[in-house]
């Protein structure tokens, strides 16, 4: 929230001196870029790409100036009420009140689904569009040393990043509320979305690249599938999350 | 008879290499354990016992076991992720394929079978996976089975539990729990339905029935597999004679080397046998492609305002788009090409490759582009690319750019026609084709086969009307070993069919055809054709075809009539007295509720005059291989149609492209048919608009 009230300011300031017709206004990572017309991301990448060894499958372009995440939010929020008053046995309510602590206290922003590589944008055309006019935040990261847990969990937790490392040792102490535990959804930081399968039936070693989000699912109703629903909404927030 | 171009069989070496059967390529990089594998008979199991597990969906398993008295080559797809199928040849080698040395020498007994098997039930937490499957069910029958099959998984082991009834229950260690329901599920009945070739579900779940069942261990090495069975068998009632069985327990290894399977077991306690199976999958099926980059639009392009080079946009959609120019024409603010598509199976890629060479070699104020795609010289569709916004998006002027929603296909618009002068309709026309002809299950040896080449020439009078002439030249054959040309079934069907044997062994050059042809789109949507003279290798008359079918829908109707006589198999030209109607209503549906299939009826008379429809099922991969099924039922029955019953049959359709290393349009059609007699046969007509008309709602590429 605090980063679209610091470009609401500057955006109205254009609006009054007459600049806003095309403009495009890139947050990169923590350097505001103006351009008057539209730059191709190979530009707007181009003052910080060399200059520190840039892990790109973890980099993110997210909207600052659209709404839509938001009302994706609050439309979770509303529904994930509604199931709070349909089930009122404690576990349930224990997982549906974790799930809602996390969402109320994310980042969230616009993530644009392109991939991010200085070296392709600067070879083909297609990793290097134009952007639209808007104010976007743009997150350069080097290798990132984290992963991120979170769902139907106590509270979120950040885990350090191991090697060769399968999905179920991430999770093997973690306390888990009314979850789903035969699979577990990753969210890798380029935007792929994985199933790991982690029952005696299911289990395969999938690695976790790091940055990624581990989300624990709420368990699927035998007959109905309310949970499932709110599972894949929950799944879709967290593809728009800003991550640190 | 199996036709099958050359070409398309020198570079399967090209798929044998390039092919992945990977399983879940976003992870490629963890190594997964090595899947399932196939069974001595065919199909996802252990070693004789089937098992509840499925294949990755658009798997092909090609096998080859060998088990002592028993030799099976088989071919298992998944077609879809809840139903396998499997289809087997099995060499019985005690047996003799016949008692007469003179009609089949000493080849050993072969058989063939059809197994098909379906997921009930996925694995869960507390349930295992349910499977039920009917084995050798469409024909004689020596291993014929039915079975219901558990499976669940525990770590790196796979227990597998199940019930069999037939061949699978022969020993009948349980009681047959529908023999307590019902008595007439006690006993098997013993004989095939009609005269073979049929499903005879009076004996599903009847007899005895035994529990099997077995553990497979994916072992801590990843390509090995160990496997234990209890089978339900005792082999005193199989087709090789009594086999002596020392113990139920089989156990085998599975090892896995790219895409082979290679494996090895000892059965029955004093028997071993191995295995060889070639996997590939048909959905990722593919060659690498060397074809040109998309042409870049530069983003300060095309000041011009007229073409100066005439060659260069022929030249250019040639090379870069594989579209043959047949003439442009440039109207205003717009620009009309007419052409062939000869290259790029996939419709949007290649209309994005033209759309690039027309947004860098027309002028700048034009502002559509019109592409009118012909096939057999008739208007198909009319993709009409608005400039603006396809340059915009084949710049990448956005962070949403899609390049296919800037353009549109559309039944072609008679404005647009008009101005098509398009030269060179008229005029002569040859070409030649190689072709090998091949048939299995043979009793003078099982493989036979036949080579050469089909020439063909012609002339066009005009865009509608043609003559073509076509010479057969028989290079290399083994048919001189047919022991006898007409088989000594006495059916009361006229032979239309049967006597393919005189046919191909006749003269080492014949006529295969000879006809005059006439085909027009006779209004919006609405195509006709009309042909006479020697239309085929066994048949000669006229015959006339109307098909409606707009452009990307899922639905075309027709119908054919014709009127022929059967040709001689003594001279090129010379008639028999055989001569009928035959003619059909054609509908073809492409059902929504099952994505990338088709389904064909043709519902009419046949050329033995019997009456009746023939259903053909299609299901398309991604990669664009098809396989099919179909069979004609009619008001023949069993007894008088002859051995099989009724005529089936299968077929794979294989684009070239998946071979080849350049992008190709073209097809191979590798058909098997199990038994092929004289009922349910229809022309084969020198050309049906179905195909004419492919492009304006693509199935098959």
């Amino acid at each position: 929230m605090k980063i679209i009230t610091k470009y609401f300011f500057i955006l109205t300031f254009l609006f009054f001196t007459g600049f806003v017709s095309s403009s495009v206004v890139v947050d990169v990572n923590g350097n505001s870029q103006f351009y008057s017309y539209n730059p191709r991301l190979s530009e707007v990448l181009a003052p910080s790409a060399l200059s520190t060894n840039w892990y790109w499958p973890a980099t993110s372009l997210y909207q600052l100036d659209s709404a839509e995440i938001e009302l994706l939010r609050q439309e979770f929020l509303i529904s994930l009420n509604e199931l709070k008053e349909k089930y009122s046995d404690f576990e349930t309510q224990n997982a549906l009140n974790a799930l809602e602590r996390q969402v109320i206290a994310w980042q969230l922003a616009k993530r644009i689904d392109v991939a991010i590589d200085y070296d392709f944008a600067r070879v083909r055309e297609e990793h290097n569009p134009r952007l639209d006019s808007g104010v976007y935040k743009l997150q350069l990261k080097t290798r990132p040393t984290f992963v991120y847990l979170s769902g139907v969990i106590s509270s979120e937790m950040t885990m350090i990043h191991q090697g060769t490392t399968s999905v179920h040792q991430y999770i093997n102490n973690v306390d888990f509320l009314e979850a789903d535990n035969s699979k577990v959804t990753i969210i890798q930081p380029n935007g792929v979305v994985l199933t790991a399968g982690l029952a005696s039936w299911n289990k395969a070693h999938i690695e976790v690249m790091p940055g990624s989000q581990i989300i624990i699912m709420l368990k699927p109703q035998l007959f109905g599938d309310d949970f499932t629903t709110i599972n894949e909404r929950f799944i879709e927030l967290a593809k728009h999350r800003i991550l640190p | 008879m199996n036709v099958v171009k050359a070409p398309f069989l020198l570079s399967f070496i090209t798929l044998a290499i390039y092919s992945n059967a990977s399983q879940g390529s976003e992870i490629t990089w963890n190594l997964q354990p090595a899947g399932v594998s196939q069974m001595a008979h065919g199909g996802v199991g252990l070693i004789q016992t089937p098992t509840a597990r499925m294949a990755d969906a658009g798997n092909l398993s090609i096998n080859y076991t060998d088990n002592d008295e028993y030799r099976f080559w088989s071919v298992s797809i998944q077609l879809f992720p809840w139903m396998e199928s499997t289809v087997r040849y099995s060499d019985v080698r005690t047996k003799l394929y016949s008692d007469d040395p003179g009609f089949s020498g000493d080849q050993t007994y072969k058989d063939k079978g059809i197994d098909v098997k379906f997921r009930l039930i996925e694995e869960s937490k507390y349930l295992p996976q349910i499977g039920v499957g009917f084995r050798d069910f469409g024909g004689t029958g020596l291993f014929e089975s039915e079975f219901i099959s558990l499976s669940k998984k525990w770590h790196d082991f796979d227990f597998h539990l199940g019930m069999g009834w037939g061949y699978l229950g022969q020993s009948g260690n349980v009681k047959n729990p529908f023999c307590e329901l019902k008595d007439s599920f006690c006993e098997r009945p013993e004989d095939f339905g009609g005269q073979g070739g049929k499903i005879d579900y009076q004996k599903f779940f009847k007899g005895s029935a035994s529990l099997f069942g077995g553990i497979e261990y994916q072992t801590p090495w990843q390509p090995l597999r160990l496997k234990l069975e209890y089978e339900g068998n005792d082999y005193k009632n199989d087709y090789a004679g009594s086999l002596e069985q020392k113990s139920r327990w089989n156990m085998g290894a599975v090892y896995r080397l790219g895409n082979f399977n290679l494996d090895v077991n000892y059965q029955r306690g004093n028997t071993f046998g191995f295995g060889v199976h070639y996997e590939t999958n048909l959905h990722t099926a593919q060659t690498y492609k060397i074809k040109p980059a998309p042409r870049l639009i530069p983003d300060n392009h095309n000041l011009k305002t007229e073409i100066t080079d005439k060659d260069s946009l022929p030249r250019a959609l040639y090379i870069e788009a594989g579209f043959a120019l047949f003439t442009a024409h440039m109207e205003e603010d717009e620009f009309i090409i007419y052409g062939q598509q000869i290259a790029y199976r996939d419709e949007d890629e290649a209309i994005e490759r033209i759309g690039r060479v027309l947004a860098t070699e027309v002028p700048a104020h034009i502002k559509t582009y019109r592409v009118v795609n012909y096939d057999s010289n008739l208007p198909m569709v009319e993709t009409v690319i608005d400039a603006s916004k396809f340059i915009a998006a084949a710049r990448y002027e956005s962070l949403t750019s899609d390049i296919s929603s800037t353009y549109v296909r559309k039944q072609p618009e008679e404005r647009t026609v008009s101005f098509a002068q398009i030269p060179n309709q008229k005029g002569f026309f040859a070409g030649s084709e190689i072709f090998w002809l091949q048939t299995f299950g043979n009793p003078e040896a099982f493989y036979m086969y036949q080579a050469g080449f089909y020439a063909n020439a012609g002339y066009r009078f005009n865009k509608n009307i043609a003559i073509t002439a076509t010479g057969k030249a028989t290079l290399f054959e083994n048919f001189d070993k047919f022991n006898y040309k007409v088989d000594s079934q006495n059916t009361p069907l006229p032979r239309v069919r049967t006597y393919m044997r005189e046919y191909v062994s006749g003269n080492v050059f014949s006529l295969d055809s000879l006809y005059i042809q006439w085909q027009d789109e006779v209004a919006p949507s609405v195509y006709a054709q009309a042909y006479g003279g020697y239309l085929e290798t066994m048949f000669a008359g006229v015959g006339t075809e109307v098909l409606y079918r707009p452009v990307d829908s899922n639905f075309a109707i027709g119908f054919d009539i014709n009127y022929v006589q059967q040709r001689s198999y003594e001279n090129d030209w010379d008639l028999f007295d055989y001569k009928t109607f035959t003619g059909h209503v054609n509908v073809y549906w492409k059902p929504d509720f099952l994505p990338d299939t088709q389904l064909t009826f043709n519902i009419g008379q046949f050329l033995a005059k019997d009456k009746g429809v023939n259903i053909d099922f299609a299901k398309r991969f991604d990669s664009g291989i098809i396989l099919g099924a179909y069979a004609a039922l009619t008001n023949v029955s069993a007894e008088e149609y002859g051995e099989g019953s009724f005529t089936k049959g299968f077929y794979l359709s294989i684009p070239f492209d998946v071979f080849s290393l350049r992008p190709a349009k073209g097809r191979g059609r590798l058909p098997w048919v199990p038994i092929s007699r004289d009922g349910g046969q229809p022309l084969n007509r020198p050309s049906a608009l179905i195909g004419t008309t492919e492009y304006r709602s693509p199935f098959y590429d």
